[in-house]
C-alpha cells in the first residue's frame, strides 16, 4: 500500500510470522539513486539546456554514424553537377565547386569537429586539472604555476593557438595541440579556484588528522568534489574548441583541402560567395548550431550541479 | 598518568603584505600555552571566539605546524616526528569538528567515510572491516541502513555522529573535540554530549574539549583551562574553578552564565571595551585593557601562570 508523506513514497510490505503480522516500510527517498537520475531531474526543467542536449546528441550521433548517414562519398568529385543549389533533386543541400555533395560533407565535418573538440579539451584537461590541483593545494607552487598561466592568458584569444600552429605547421593534429594548450590556463584556473575553497573544509582537516597522504587527499577527497565544475567547464570549452579549430581551418592553418571540415569548407566557399552563398553559410550555420548546443548544455549543467540551488528547488 | 603534555606551545600566523608579500607581522593565535591531560580525563578549554582555543586544539594534532613548544604524547614529543612517524601516530589522536556540514566529504557515503578511516591504518579488512563499520554506526546511535546514505541525507546531529564514528574508527586514545556541539540544536546538544561521555567510558578516551558554553564544559570536564588572547589565564579542577574563580576574566565569564531561577538576583560583571588585536598585543597583562582591577603593574609586567595551591592563575593580584 503506497502512502505519501512529505512528497516521497513509502512502500509497505506485510509479512506473516509465527508471532503475528509485522509491517516493513521502506522509505524510498533513502534508496541509493544514480547521480545521473538526479542530474536529469534538474536539467529537464531547463528548456534551453534540453535543447542544447538534443543538439549535442544529434551532433555526436551524426559524427559517429557519418558513413551510414551520408548519402554520398564526401570526396567524390563530379564536375558535371558543380554548384547545384540546395533543394536540387538527389542533393538536398546542393553541391560545391567540385560537385561534391554538401550534405555528405557537412555530416563528415561533424566527425572532424567532434574529434578536434574532444581531443583538444581532453588534452587541456589532462594538464589543466593536474596543474590546477597542484597550484590550489600547494601554496608554494601556486605563484609559480599561476604566473606561467597568466603569461599564457595574456595572449589574446586565438592568437596563442595561431602562434602554436604556425610554429608546428598546419594540420589537424597540430590544431588539436594548439587548442588544447590554449585550454590549459583557463581549466587550471577553474580547478585551482575550486581546490582553494575545498581544501579549507573540515573534512580535509579530518583526512589529514587520519593520516591520509597528500596524494590521497588530492585525488580521493578534493578531485571528486571538483568534478562537477570540471564537467561544466569542459562542456563549454568544447564549444570554444570547435569554434577555434574551425577558425584555424578557415585561416588555412588547420584541416587542409579537400578535408571536409566546416571551417575549411567555409573558407573555400568564400570564392563563390556571390554565386553560391550557401557554400559558406551552411558550414557556418553548422558551427553556430553546435557551439550553441554545447554552450546551453554547459549553462544548464552548471545550474543543475550547483548544490546550493539543488536544495532550494 | 599524563597522556598529553603541552609545553610552551606557540602558533603564530604570518601576516603578509606589501609588493612581494613579505611577512610584515604575526597573528599570535597561541602564545605560550602549557597544560597536561591525564589518561581518561577531560580538559575543558574555554574562552571567547578568537582566543586561540581551536588553534590550540588543531596544533596539538599538528594540523597546524607549531611555531614553538613541545607536545608530549605518551612521553614522545610529536613536534619532532617526521612525516611517516607522524602518520602512524595520528591513529592515536583524532578530532571532532564544530560544523557537521563541513566535516564530511559530500561525495562519500557514511559507510565509505568510516571505511576510509579504517583502511588508512589497515585496521580491518573484508568481512571484519564491514562488521566494524556497522558496529561503529551502532555505537554512535546510527542504524545499519544509514550505511549507504550521503551526508546531505542526514540531519546535523546525525552528521555529527558520523564524525564521531570516523574518529573512533582508528581506536584513538585522545580526541580533540573542537566545539562539537556549538552548531547543533539545543535538543540535540544533550544527546551528543551524553554520547561523548558514553564512548569516553567505553573506549577509555581522553578528551581535550573546546567550547565556549561554560555549562557544557562544567558537565563534561574534569579540569578546566580558561584562555584569553592566546594564553591560559586560569586553570584548575572543575569544581574548584567554578566555585572559586580567581582571575577577574574567569569571574566575568562565570557571571555571564544565566541562572534558571527568575527570583534570584543576578549580579553580572560587565566587561568594558574590546579584545585587543592578537597582532598588536598590550605590553603587560593582556586582559589589563578590560580588567576592573587594573593597577599600574598590569600595564608593565605580563603575569605568569602560577600555582597558588591546586589552582593556576595568571594575575598580579592573586598571589
Amino acid at each position: 500500500m503506497p502512502l505519501s508523506t512529505q512528497g516521497y513514497r513509502i512502500s509497505e510490505a506485510k509479512m506473516m510470522t509465527e508471532t503475528g503480522e509485522i509491517t516493513i516500510r521502506t522509505d524510498e527517498k533513502y534508496r541509493r539513486k544514480s547521480p545521473f537520475v538526479d542530474l536529469w531531474k534538474h536539467l529537464k526543467r531547463n528548456k534551453l539546456a534540453v535543447t542544447g542536449l538534443a543538439i549535442v546528441t544529434v551532433f555526436i550521433i551524426v559524427a559517429i554514424f557519418a558513413p551510414v548517414l551520408a548519402p554520398y562519398d564526401p570526396y567524390k568529385q563530379d564536375l558535371t553537377i558543380r554548384l547545384l543549389p540546395p533543394g536540387s533533386p538527389g542533393h538536398l543541400l546542393g553541391t560545391d565547386e567540385y560537385g561534391r555533395d554538401m550534405l555528405s560533407r557537412l555530416i563528415y565535418g561533424a566527425r572532424l569537429s567532434l574529434l578536434v573538440g574532444f581531443s583538444s579539451v581532453g588534452f587541456g584537461l589532462a594538464f589543466g586539472v593536474i596543474l590546477g590541483l597542484l597550484a590550489g593545494y600547494y601554496s608554494t607552487l601556486d605563484s609559480i604555476i599561476m604566473r606561467i598561466v597568466d603569461i599564457l592568458l595574456a595572449f589574446p584569444g586565438v592568437l596563442l593557438a595561431l602562434a602554436i600552429v604556425s610554429a608546428l605547421g598546419p594540420g589537424i593534429a597540430n590544431v588539436i595541440i594548439a587548442v588544447g594548450v590554449w585550454s590549459i590556463p583557463t581549466i587550471s584556473r577553474v580547478v585551482r579556484g575550486t581546490v582553494l575553497y575545498i581544501k579549507e573544509m573540515d573534512y580535509i582537516a579530518a583526512a589529514k588528522a587520519l593520516g591520509e597522504t597528500d596524494f590521497m587527499i588530492l585525488f580521493k577527497e578534493i578531485l571528486p568534489n571538483c568534478v562537477s565544475s570540471i564537467v561544466v567547464y569542459a562542456t563549454m570549452r568544447l564549444a570554444t574548441a570547435i569554434l577555434s579549430a574551425a577558425t584555424l581551418s578557415f585561416l588555412g592553418l588547420g584541416a587542409q583541402p579537400p578535408a571536409a571540415e566546416w571551417g575549411a569548407m567555409a573558407s573555400t566557399g568564400r570564392n563563390y560567395i556571390f554565386q553560391a552563398p550557401y557554400l559558406t553559410l551552411l558550414p557556418g550555420f553548422a558551427i553556430i548550431l553546435v557551439v550553441f548546443g554545447f554552450n546551453s548544455l554547459g549553462d544548464g549543467l552548471r545550474d543543475a550541479l550547483d548544490p546550493n540551488l539543488k536544495n532550494a528547488l | 598518568m599524563e597522556l598529553l603534555e603541552v609545553k610552551g606551545l606557540k602558533k603564530y600566523f604570518p601576516v603578509k603584505g606589501g609588493f612581494l608579500s613579505k611577512t610584515v607581522n604575526y597573528v599570535k593565535a597561541v602564545d605560550g600555552v602549557s597544560f597536561n591531560v591525564k589518561q581518561g580525563k577531560t580538559l575543558g578549554l574555554v574562552g571567547e571566539s578568537g582566543c586561540g582555543k581551536s588553534t590550540t586544539g588543531r596544533t596539538i594534532l599538528r594540523l597546524y605546524e607549531p611555531t614553538e613548544g613541545a607536545i608530549y604524547f605518551e612521553g614522545i614529543d610529536i613536534v619532532t616526528l617526521d612525516k611517516e612517524k607522524l602518520r602512524a601516530k595520528r591513529k592515536d589522536m583524532q578530532i571532532i569538528f564544530q560544523d557537521p556540514y563541513a566535516s564530511l566529504n559530500p561525495r562519500l557515503t557514511a559507510g565509505e567515510i568510516i571505511g576510509r578511516a579504517i583502511d588508512i591504518h589497515n585496521i580491518a579488512r573484508g568481512k571484519e572491516r564491514q562488521r566494524r563499520i556497522l558496529q561503529l554506526l551502532d555505537v554512535v546511535g546510527l542504524k545499519r541502513e544509514h550505511y549507504n546514505r550521503y551526508p546531505n541525507e542526514f540531519s546535523g546531529g546525525q552528521r555529527q555522529r558520523i564524525g564521531i564514528a570516523r574518529a573512533l574508527a582508528v581506536n584513538p586514545k585522545l580526541i580533540v573535540c573542537d566545539e562539537p556541539i556549538s552548531a547543533l540544536d539545543v535538543s540535540i546538544q544533550a544527546q551528543i554530549i551524553n554520547l561523548l561521555k558514553d564512548i569516553q567510558e567505553q573506549f577509555h578516551l581522553t578528551y581535550v574539549f573546546i567550547a565556549h558554553n561554560l555549562a557544557v564544559v562544567k558537565h563534561i570536564s574534569d579540569d578546566v583551562a580558561v584562555m584569553y588572547l592566546g594564553k591560559i589565564v586560569e586553570m584548575a579542577e572543575k569544581d574548584e574553578l567554578f566555585l572559586r574563580p580567581q582571575h577577574p576574566y574567569t569571574a566575568a565569564l562565570l557571571s555571564a552564565i544565566p541562572i534558571p531561577d527568575p527570583s534570584k538576583k543576578h549580579s553580572r560583571i560587565r566587561l568594558e571595551g574590546d579584545v585587543p588585536s592578537p597582532i598588536n598585543l598590550p605590553p603587560g597583562c593582556r586582559f589589563a585593557t578590560r580588567c576592573p582591577e587594573r593597577t599600574s603593574i598590569c600595564d608593565e609586567v605580563e603575569p605568569d601562570l602560577i600555582d597558588i595551591g591546586g589552582h593556576m592563575v595568571a594575575c598580579h593580584h592573586r598571589r
